[in-house]
């Protein structure tokens, strides 16, 4: 009975979160800019930190250790790089 | 103990509100800024172009309405500028175009990413998010 | 198994060849080809209940990280932990990373585990935004903290989705058959308990392209778990997990919320164990557990103050074997949080719990970096 509660309660929540995010135009992931796929991607798990936090030697390796930690395809990674860069230092 | 956990409540409600008195810092740009005039002034299709540009680099902290709720928005160390909001439309289109070229940490410097035309897209864009009266 | 390592060697050779001209598109560093970071975080907490009233678990965890040239990366977190009543010492992490193209990265090392997202990445001081584990997600709970062997990782994006994918061979779970434990299982050794390694993976998928959810399943599989040569050396595990995690800004209501939740499962087959009368015995064993988390904070309020706070709460349940000599009633958790967040890496957080069979507790935690 509980195991039907939980799997019911994952269900409604899913059709929601399904629902939410259909009222979005869907956008090919390799037409948003660094800007975009930064405040998107590095969210998707903890808040995603200003481009100010570290200097642009330390972006380059923070964004290999998140690529490994978190997945993030090579192409989508490079454009997040050069926008936390793009600051200067 | 419950007392203790009252009177910090209150302290942290208390600063709370000094703090959300506190004038945000302001920026400024420089008044030789405002002689630039905007050759694309009035130009419809620049500020469809404009939007489509706002969404792919400024939505992320700005929002979508300009409002500065942006998905970034927790991670800043300043609160995004408010672009349907008075001070940012008081201002004229040769200072925000200045804003948008040089930026202001945390916010990035468009001079290499944009042309100055699609500056003024932008711009004219911005123009379009003033709040209704 | 010889077959499986042939593919795996083809693979990588042929990837190799690849990956010679497959490197342009990444930014190469302005001077020198050796980058040397020093990040991590340090934590504490103060616990109390009926019973005790004490600060403890206070943890530094240094993270070193260094690349050579575009391809090779290594990263590995140092744990000094005081949880125990003493200073202890581990090794969370060594992992060497080579980047062989943009869709394959091989490592080998001791490496985080790719069974389920939380003990992996949600359980991280900063990510997770409780001061506790759920139940069966902590010490004493179902897969490993982390795992030592090789895999191959790697991402892909699809349109407007993403996938990636994660595939491993470890020294993996080994059996546990005194008294006390029979049926449960030591982890994380350092060394092997027979020849046999475990097998697992990952996939996660993200379907929507704003990368708001991500769904996962993983599974684990090792033939022989117990001591090479005793009566469990072909008992066998089996563990399978889904996960998932969602994240959405409402600009509408100035806020944020994550919903974060996992399922896992375990099952050992063909164990024996000896009472001390030197009978014998085995049971169904074959626990599981899982866990949902909501959290909400309103981060998009102009406010300074009251932007950084957050609500969170936490269900989870962890369904142990009635007849394991350990195992018996199920545990049931709910926790529920109240954060203060000081930066976008540091956080205070004051945990309430309410668990089965343990008094009230609340738990506060500081977590200082990442």
């Amino acid at each position: 009975m509980k195991k039907m509660i939980v799997l019911l309660v994952a269900l409604i929540l899913l059709t929601i979160i399904v629902f939410i995010n259909s009222c979005k135009v869907p956008e090919k992931i390799s037409d948003k800019s660094g800007a975009q796929l930064w405040g998107e991607i590095c969210n998707r798990c903890h808040t995603a930190p200003s481009p100010e936090e570290f200097n642009n030697k330390n972006w380059d390796i923070i964004c290999a250790h998140m690529q490994v930690r978190a997945k993030i395809p090579e192409k989508e990674l490079n454009k997040i790089k050069a926008f936390l860069t793009s600051k200067g230092n | 103990m419950k007392t203790k956990i009252s009177v910090i409540i209150i302290a942290i409600v208390g600063i709370s509100f000094i703090m959300a008195a506190w004038p945000p810092q302001s920026w400024k740009a420089p008044a030789s800024a405002d002689s630039k005039l905007n050759p694309l002034k009035d130009n419809a299709v620049a500020t469809k172009e404009g939007k489509k540009l706002y969404d792919q680099t400024c939505v992320v902290c700005h929002g979508v309405k300009g409002k500065g709720d942006g998905v970034a928005v927790p991670g800043l160390t300043k609160v995004p500028a408010d672009h349907s909001s008075a001070t940012v439309q008081g201002q004229t289109d040769g200072a925000l175009y200045w804003k948008i070229e040089n930026g202001n940490p945390p916010m990035p410097s468009y001079k290499a990413t944009y042309l100055p035309t699609q500056i003024w897209e932008l711009v004219n864009y911005i123009r379009t998010l003033a709040a209704k009266k | 198994m010889k077959k499986t390592l042939l593919i795996i060697v083809i693979l990588i050779f042929s990837a190799l060849s690849y990956s010679q001209d497959s490197t342009k598109t990444v930014i190469a560093p302005k001077e020198g080809r050796n980058n040397f970071v020093v990040i991590g975080n340090a934590e504490m907490k103060y616990f109390r209940d009926v019973n005790s009233n004490q600060y403890g678990d206070i943890d530094f965890k240094p993270i070193f990280l260094w690349s050579i040239g575009k391809n090779i990366f290594v990263e590995s977190e140092i744990e000094i932990e005081t949880g125990a009543g003493d200073v202890e010492v581990g090794l969370e992490y060594a992992n060497m990373v080579y980047r062989v193209n943009n869709f394959l990265k091989l490592r080998a090392g001791r490496f985080l585990p790719r069974f389920g997202a939380y003990r992996g990445c949600y359980a991280e001081g900063f990510l997770n935004h409780f001061s506790t584990d759920p139940t069966g997600f902590g010490d004493g709970g179902i897969g490993a903290m982390n795992e030592e062997g090789i895999g191959a990782q790697g991402e892909f994006q699809l349109g407007c989705s993403q996938l990636n994918y994660d595939v491993y061979l470890s020294n993996g779970p080994q059996l546990l058959t005194d008294s006390a434990n029979a049926g449960q299982f030591e982890y994380e050794a350092y060394t092997s308990n027979n020849k046999q390694f475990a097998e697992g993976g990952r996939i996660g998928f993200l379907p929507f392209s704003n990368s708001s959810l991500e769904v996962g399943y993983s599974f684990q599989y090792k033939k022989n778990t117990g001591d090479l040569g005793s009566i469990n050396t072909n008992a066998q595990l089996q563990m399978h997990a889904i996960d998932f995690n969602y994240f959405h800004h409402f600009s509408g209501i100035k806020s944020i919320i994550r919903l974060t939740g996992e399922y896992k499962y375990q099952k050992v087959d063909h164990a024996i164990y000896y009472r001390p009368d030197s009978t014998t015995y085995t049971f169904n064993d074959a626990p599981s557990a899982y866990y949902a988390a909501l959290s909400f904070r309103p981060a998009l309020l102009k406010n300074r103050i009251l932007r950084s706070f957050e609500v969170a709460c936490r269900y989870s349940m962890f369904n142990r074997p009635k007849d394991a000599p350990w195992g018996g009633s199920n545990i049931e958790q709910t926790a529920f949080s109240l954060n203060y967040w000081l930066e976008w890496n540091c956080l205070v957080k004051l945990t309430y719990q309410v668990q089965t069979a343990t008094p009230n507790a609340f738990i506060a935690q500081v977590v200082f970096g990442f």
